[in-house]
């Protein structure tokens, strides 16, 4: 078995193990021209979103995948096995959910991709589900089953879909079509920093609230070209929540994000970009 | 009702108010629509509220919720 480590943004260690999984996406950190067999693959805006997930023990073979889409039958899923595409005949508000096993521990790449570009999804559900879920819900996942999650242009929500969640890496598409941080989307969990998309105008309730102690490092906002709304102080995470992070903001919108409602009582966790050293 | 308290006074000196609905409804900014549950601002904020219609739920926990649309 191969044994790999993936370096996150805080310098933090992900121990990512292959090479005994079923399927051609299995073998954690090989250079193939297959990503999904590559978790420490450049992000690719092709459309698609990736979820690499590392199956630890047999227990855990068994999961779902949850999602709303536009159209029917309008996401194809690949779990990264070699199985047969899968797609689901629900329409949003309804959510899809689709259950797989897959044949050994491992580590593996879920693709979703929408079959044309007016397809628009959501991952997770507004019924405070994660994208990746264990099928026995008796069980809860390895610290390490979600690790990297690369969102792609036709994402237009994540409802609760970090919550709790132990993903380390999320990229978003530099033309994702996000309009908010979706209610609880990072919710207690352990990913040190997020690049804000440009999109976002609003910070809906919850969304990076109870963040996990020390966890959190960087909220980017850098790109954005105004000050979103943000639904609450309990948004974001607030004193006595461990080391400090920062909300990095365009220096022109500076003035104007202190004095904003409720982004006014973190004016000490609020700083220029071009004052901001990493 | 809305209410409005003062809520803290920031380390540059600023004095910050918050206003919520004591009946636990969302709160609209008259000025720009907005929805919120609470909302912060700095004293001289332009800002007024009206209670909405809807309530502010109440936190779920996802072990006692149920899937109603499972496909394997």
């Amino acid at each position: 078995m191969n044994i790999l480590t993936l370096n996150t943004l805080n310098g933090d260690k992900v121990i990512v193990r292959g090479g005994n999984g079923g399927g051609g996406n299995s073998g954690g950190g090989s250079t193939g021209e297959d990503i999904g067999a590559n978790i420490f693959a450049p992000f690719i805006d092709d459309g698609k979103t990736r979820i690499w997930v590392q199956i630890l023990q047999d227990a855990e073979r068994g999961i779902a995948l949850n999602y709303t889409q536009s159209l029917t039958n309008g996401i194809s899923v690949d779990f990264g096995d070699g199985s047969p595409a899968r797609f689901h005949t629900k329409v949003s508000p309804n959510n899809c959910y689709i259950e797989h096993t897959y044949e050994k521990i491992g580590l593996y790449c879920i693709t979703l991709t929408p079959v044309s570009d007016s397809v628009t999804y959501e991952l997770g559900n507004r019924s405070y589900y994660n994208p990746l879920m264990p099928k026995d819900r008796s069980i809860t996942l390895s610290a390490n089953t979600m690790i990297r999650v690369d969102i792609g242009k036709g994402c237009v929500g994540i409802p609760y879909a970090f919550v709790k969640s132990p993903v380390r890496v999320v990229n978003f598409s530099p033309n994702i079509q996000l309009k908010s941080i979706s209610q609880e989307a990072f919710s207690d969990t352990v990913c040190p920093k997020f690049i804000i998309p440009k999109t976002v105008t609003a910070f809906e309730n919850g969304c990076f609230s109870n963040y996990s102690a020390s966890s959190l490092r960087i909220i980017d906002c850098a790109s954005l070209m105004a000050v979103p709304s943000l639904a609450n102080t309990s948004t974001l995470p607030s004193k006595g929540y461990g080391t400090p992070y920062k909300i990095i903001v365009p220096d022109a919108l500076y003035d104007e994000w202190i004095a904003a409602t409720n982004w006014s009582a973190f004016v000490n966790y609020i700083v220029k970009a071009s004052e901001y050293n990493d | 009702m809305i209410i409005r308290e003062f809520y803290e006074t920031r380390f540059d000196g600023v004095n910050l108010y918050r206003t919520y609905s004591n009946t636990k409804h969302y709160i609209k900014q008259v000025q720009t629509g907005h929805i919120y549950s609470e909302a912060i601002d700095v004293e001289n904020a332009p800002y007024t509220y009206v209670e909405t219609e809807d309530l502010i739920p109440e936190p779920e926990e996802p072990e006692n919720s149920e899937h109603n649309d499972k496909e394997a």
